[in-house]
C-alpha cells in the first residue's frame, strides 16, 4: 500500500511538471521519428525512398567488357555512376565529396580474363564509407556474380551445344550403323545368290552346246577332206610341172648345143656371117636364159607345191589338234560361259553393291564432313571454355580497395568522438548551467547588474568553450598517445574549428534554456535535440541511406556539419577557405540563436 | 526630504487582466518604505518594473530625479534583495561576493575592502570559505543581502527579507536594515509581517488589486484605519449565553470561545469600559483570571482597508 502511494506520488510529481511531461511525451515521439526517418528507409514526408551512392568511374579504354560493366552498374538505382576521364579526377571527386566511391578500371586482357579495378573510397567518413563501400562492393559482387553466371551460362550453353552435337553425332553413327547393317544384308543377299549358283544347271546347259560341238567337228572333218583333195590335186600338178620342166631342160639343152654351134661358126665364119649370126646367138642366149628361168620357176613351183603339201599336212595335223582342242575348248568354253555368266551376274551385283557403297560413302562422307565441322565448332567452343580460368569465373571482377586518405580508422572516428562529446557536454553543460543559474538567482542578479546581457552570455560562452576545448584536447591526446592519431595536422585550423563547433553547440544549449525552467527539462530538451542530431548525423546510419528529404536536413544539422569540419581538418587536411559553407552553416544559426536568446526574455516579459 | 523615487500612473496588464493601475508613489532618501498587500496585489510586478526586469508600458518611474528603470547608470545605484537565495550555492561566501562585485565593475582593493566590510557587518566572516549551500537559513539570507550590497547601492529593494528566519536572526536583520537606513540608504521593502513593517518602515503603501489605496506612516495609518481596541478576558469557567448577551448590551462587539471573551471597544475611555465589563462578569458569578488589552495595529489597518479577513489569515499563516 505504501509502495503504491509512493508510486502514485511519483506520477503526481511528474504531472505537476508540465514541461517535463510534454518533453517526456515528445522525447519518444521525436526519437522514434528521428530513428524512423533515418533508419526506416521510408520518407514519411515525401516518400522518395532509398537514396543513391555517388560513384565515380574511370575507364581507360572502352571495350565490350568495360561497356558491359558500366551498363551493368547503371542498372542499379542505388548508385549514381559518374564517368571521369582520369584516375586523378576520380580521386579528386571523392576528396571534394562529390562522390563517395571511385572505380578505376584496368583494361581487360582477354574476354575471359576478368576485369581488375581499383576501388577508391573516402576513408574519412568511416561508417558512411563502410556502408557505401558495402553497397558498391555488393553491387560489384552482384555484377561479378551475374558475370560469373553469364560465363557459366555461356559455358553451359556451349556444353548444351556440345551435347546436342554429340547427340547428332550419335545419330550420325546410328545412321552409319544402319547403313552397315544394310550393307550386311546386301552381302547376305549376295551370299545367298552365290549359294544359289547350281552346277547341274551348268551341265545341262553344256548339253545344249553339244550340237554346236558336233557341227564344228564335222566342219573340221570336211576341211580335212578338202585338204586331202587339195593334196591330191597338188600332187598331180607337181607331176605335170616336173614333166614340163624336163621337157624344157631337153629343149634348153638343144638350144645350148645350137648356141655352141653358132658360136663356133661365128668364131670361124666370116665377119658378115658372124655378124648375122651374132643376133641369133644373143637371141638364143636370151631364150636359154628365159628357159632356165622358167625351169627355175617350175622347179620353184614344184617346191612350192611340195611346200604347200607339207603345209596342208601340217594343217591337217593342226586340224586334228584343233579338233581335239575344239573338244576341250568347247567344254571349257561352255564351262567358262556359265562361269562368266555367273561371274557377270556376280559382278553386276558387286557393281550394284559398289554403287550402293559409293552412295553410302558419299553419304557417310557428307556426314563425316558435317561431323568434322561440328567437331571443329565444338573444338572452338571447348577452346573458349578451356581459356576461361577458374578464377575469372569465380571472380570476374577483381577489386582492390584503395583508401583516398592515409589515415587509420581511429583517426576517422576521432572527429566523431570529438563532435559527440562536444555536443553532449556543451549542450547539456550550457543548458544545465544556465538553468542552475536561473534557479539559483544568479541570472537575476546578472540582469539587475550593469553587466550587459551580451557580456554575460559572451562570458558564459567563453567559459563553456574553454571547457569544451579541454575535452577536445583530452580526446586528441588520448587518440594520439593510445592510437597514434596525428592531432596536429593543422593546429591553428583545428583550434579555430573546435572553437566554432563549441560556440555552435553552446548556442543551441543557450537557445534551449529560453524554453526550460528546470534542470530536468533542460536535460530532457537537450536530449530531445541531441538524440535526433546523433541519429541523423550519419554516425549511426550514413546519410546516403536516408531519404533525400531527411538527408537534406541531416547535411545541415550542426552535429553533421561539425563532424564534417573536424574530419576535413584532421583527416582530409582541408583548408578553411574550402570549408566556408560549412563554417557559415554553424556560425549563422549560432549567432541567430544567441540573438534570439538575448531578445526573447525581454519579449517574454512584455 | 529628497525624493529618490517617483512614480506616476504606472500601469501594467497581462492581456485583459490589469495587474497595476495608476501607481503613484514617492520614496524619500534615507527612508524605509514598506509595500504591503495580499498575494497577487501586484507587489512583485511593481518591484520588477522598478528594477527594469519588466518593461514599463504605461506611466513613469524616475530614480534620483533623472534615471529610468533599466538604465545602466541606475543599476549601479539600485539593489534588489530577492526573497529567494540568489547566489551560487556551490561557491564559497567570498567567491559569491567577489563574483557579484565584479559584475558591478568593482574590483581590486575596493572589492576586497567591500567584501571584508560586508563579511564583518553581516557576521559572515567566520563562513567566508564555506560553500553557500552549507550555510544555515539565516546566514544564507545574510549572504543574499551581502551579494546585493557588495557594490554599495543607494536604493535597496527587499522582497520579504525576513521570511523563514527565526526571531533572533529576524531582529538582527532588522537592526542591519535600520543601520542601512542610518547610513542614508533608501530601502523599499515588501513584507507580510505587519510588525516588521510597523517596526522598520517610515512609510507604508498598501496595494490592493493593483492600486495603491493608502500611503502613510504606520502611526497615521493605525490612527486613521486601525479601528477598535480589543479586550481579551480569560474567565475561571466557560462563559454562558446569558453573560454574552449582557456584555453585548454594553454596545460592544462580543465573541466567546469557552473561557475566552473577546470584546472590541471603539470608545476612548477603556478603563471605565473595562470596569463596567468586569462588574457584569462578576454579577454573573464568574471571575476574570487574566485581562489583555490589544491596541489596533497595522494588521487591523490591513483588515479594515482590505476587508479580507481570509486574506490576512493567509498572510499571517504564511508568516
Amino acid at each position: 500500500m505504501k509502495i503504491l502511494k509512493i508510486a502514485l506520488k511519483e506520477l503526481k510529481l511528474i504531472k505537476t511538471q508540465k514541461i517535463s511531461m510534454l518533453l517526456i511525451l515528445f522525447f519518444p515521439i521525436i526519437t522514434i521519428l528521428a530513428i524512423g526517418t533515418a533508419f526506416g528507409n521510408v520518407n514519411v514526408f515525401t516518400g522518395t525512398g532509398f537514396s543513391e551512392v555517388q560513384v565515380g568511374i574511370y575507364v581507360p579504354s572502352t571495350t565490350d567488357e568495360t561497356s558491359e560493366l558500366i551498363s551493368e552498374l547503371n542498372r542499379y538505382p542505388s548508385i549514381n555512376l559518374i564517368q571521369f576521364s582520369s584516375q586523378q579526377e576520380v580521386i579528386d571527386s571523392i576528396k571534394k565529396r562529390k562522390t563517395k566511391i571511385g572505380i578505376v578500371v584496368e583494361d581487360p586482357k582477354t574476354k575471359y580474363s576478368g576485369i581488375s579495378m581499383d576501388l577508391y573510397f573516402d576513408n574519412s567518413a568511416l561508417l558512411e564509407t563502410q556502408v557505401t563501400l558495402f553497397i558498391t562492393e555488393t553491387i560489384l559482387n552482384e555484377v561479378s556474380y551475374r558475370k560469373s553466371t553469364e560465363l557459366l551460362e555461356e559455358i553451359l550453353q556451349n556444353l548444351d551445344t556440345i551435347k546436342q552435337t554429340v547427340k547428332e553425332e550419335i545419330n550420325t553413327i546410328d545412321s552409319f550403323i544402319d547403313k552397315l547393317n544394310d550393307s550386311y544384308s546386301s552381302l547376305n543377299n549376295l551370299e545367298n545368290r552365290i549359294n544359289q549358283i547350281n552346277l547341274s544347271t551348268m551341265k545341262n546347259e553344256l548339253d545344249t552346246f553339244d550340237s554346236y560341238y558336233t557341227q564344228s567337228k564335222n566342219d573340221v572333218s570336211n576341211t580335212k577332206t578338202e585338204i586331202y583333195n587339195t593334196q591330191n590335186q597338188l600332187s598331180q600338178y607337181k607331176i605335170k610341172i616336173s614333166t614340163e620342166k624336163n621337157k624344157l631342160i631337153v629343149y634348153r639343152n638343144q638350144l645350148i648345143s645350137l648356141r655352141t654351134q653358132i658360136s663356133n661358126i661365128i668364131n670361124v665364119a666370116p665377119a658378115e656371117i658372124a655378124n648375122q649370126l651374132s643376133p641369133i646367138y644373143t637371141q638364143l642366149d636370151n631364150t636359154i636364159f628365159e628357159i632356165n628361168s622358167t625351169i627355175n620357176e617350175l622347179q620353184q613351183a614344184e617346191y612350192d607345191i611340195e611346200d604347200t603339201q607339207n603345209k596342208l599336212k601340217q594343217t591337217l595335223v593342226m586340224l586334228d589338234d584343233v579338233d581335239s582342242r575344239l573338244d576341250s575348248a568347247n567344254s571349257s568354253v561352255q564351262s567358262f560361259k556359265y562361269t562368266i555368266d555367273s561371274m557377270e551376274n556376280t559382278l553386276n551385283e558387286i557393281k550394284t553393291m559398289i554403287a550402293e557403297a559409293k552412295t553410302s560413302r558419299e553419304s557417310i562422307l557428307t556426314d563425316l564432313t558435317e561431323t568434322k565441322t561440328q567437331m571443329q565448332n565444338l573444338s572452338v567452343k571447348l577452346e573458349s571454355i578451356s581459356s576461361v580460368s577458374a578464377e575469372s569465373i569465380v571472380r570476374p571482377l577483381t577489386v582492390t580497395k584503395e583508401p583516398v586518405y592515409e589515415s587509420t580508422e581511429v583517426s576517422v572516428i576521432t572527429p566523431m568522438a570529438i563532435a559527440i562529446v562536444l555536443l553532449l557536454t556543451s549542450l547539456l553543460l550550457t543548458s544545465i548551467s544556465i538553468i542552475l543559474e536561473k534557479n539559483q538567482g544568479a541570472t537575476l542578479r546578472a540582469k539587475l547588474s550593469p553587466t550587459m546581457s551580451i557580456t554575460w552570455i559572451t562570458g558564459k560562452i567563453i567559459g563553456q568553450i574553454f571547457f569544451a576545448l579541454i575535452e577536445a584536447v583530452i580526446i586528441l591526446v588520448v587518440a594520439f598517445i593510445g592510437f597514434g592519431v596525428n592531432p596536429f595536422g593543422n593546429f591553428v585550423d583545428l583550434f579555430l574549428i573546435l572553437l566554432l563547433i563549441s560556440f555552435s553547440f553552446i548556442s543551441i544549449g543557450l537557445f534551449l534554456t529560453n524554453f526550460t525552467k528546470t534542470q530536468s527539462t533542460a536535460i530532457l530538451s537537450s536530449l530531445l535535440v541531441s538524440v535526433p542530431l546523433i541519429f541523423l548525423s550519419g554516425m549511426i546510419l550514413p546519410t546516403s541511406f536516408m531519404p533525400s528529404f531527411v538527408r537534406g536536413i541531416s547535411e545541415i544539422l550542426p552535429l553533421t556539419v561539425a563532424t564534417e569540419l573536424i574530419t576535413s581538418i584532421l583527416v582530409r587536411e582541408s583548408s578553411l577557405i574550402l570549408l566556408i559553407p560549412q563554417i557559415l552553416l554553424l556560425l549563422v544559426p549560432a549567432i541567430l540563436m544567441i540573438a534570439f536568446s538575448l531578445i526573447y526574455p525581454k519579449i517574454k516579459e512584455i | 526630504m529628497k525624493t529618490v523615487l517617483e512614480t506616476k500612473n504606472i500601469s501594467k496588464a497581462y492581456g485583459t487582466q490589469k495587474v497595476l493601475v495608476d501607481i503613484d508613489l514617492e520614496v524619500f532618501e534615507g527612508e524605509i518604505f514598506g509595500l504591503l498587500g495580499p498575494n497577487g496585489a501586484g507587489k512583485s510586478t511593481l518591484i520588477k518594473i522598478l528594477n527594469g526586469l519588466i518593461p514599463l508600458e504605461a506611466g513613469k518611474a524616475v530614480f534620483f530625479g533623472k534615471l529610468n528603470p533599466g538604465e545602466i547608470e541606475l543599476r549601479k545605484k539600485l539593489a534588489f534583495v530577492p526573497q529567494e537565495d540568489c547566489f551560487y550555492k556551490f561557491f564559497s561566501v567570498e567567491e559569491n561576493l567577489s563574483f557579484f562585485g565584479a559584475l558591478y565593475g568593482i574590483k581590486g582593493k575596493e572589492l576586497k575592502e567591500r567584501i571584508e566590510f560586508l563579511l564583518k557587518w553581516l557576521n559572515l566572516e567566520f563562513f567566508r570559505k564555506r560553500k553557500a549551500e552549507n550555510l544555515s537559513g539565516g546566514y544564507r539570507k545574510m549572504l543574499n543581502i551581502a551579494c546585493s550590497l557588495v557594490y554599495d547601492p543607494d536604493f535597496i529593494f527587499l522582497d520579504e527579507p525576513t521570511v523563514g528566519l527565526d526571531p533572533d536572526v529576524r531582529r538582527l536583520l532588522w537592526r542591519k536594515l535600520i543601520e542601512l537606513k542610518e547610513r542614508n540608504k533608501t530601502l523599499f521593502i515588501t513584507t507580510h509581517y505587519m510588525d516588521e513593517a510597523q517596526t522598520l518602515c517610515n512609510r507604508i503603501g498598501l496595494i490592493l488589486e493593483g492600486k495603491i489605496i493608502v500611503c502613510e506612516s504606520p502611526e497615521k495609518l493605525i490612527e486613521k484605519y486601525g479601528g477598535e481596541k480589543n479586550f481579551e478576558l480569560e474567565l475561571d469557567k466557560t462563559a454562558t449565553k446569558k453573560l454574552e448577551t449582557e456584555l453585548k448590551q454594553t454596545g460592544n462587539s462580543v465573541q466567546t470561545n469557552n473561557k475566552i471573551i473577546n470584546i472590541s471597544y471603539t470608545g476612548r475611555n477603556e478603563i471605565n469600559a473595562l470596569a463596567t465589563i468586569s462588574s457584569i462578569i462578576k454579577e454573573n458569578g464568574f471571575t476574570v483570571t487574566k485581562t489583555t488589552i490589544k491596541e489596533p495595529d497595522l494588521e487591523n489597518v490591513f483588515l479594515n482597508l482590505t476587508g479580507k479577513k481570509e486574506g490576512i489569515k493567509n498572510i499571517t499563516k504564511e508568516a
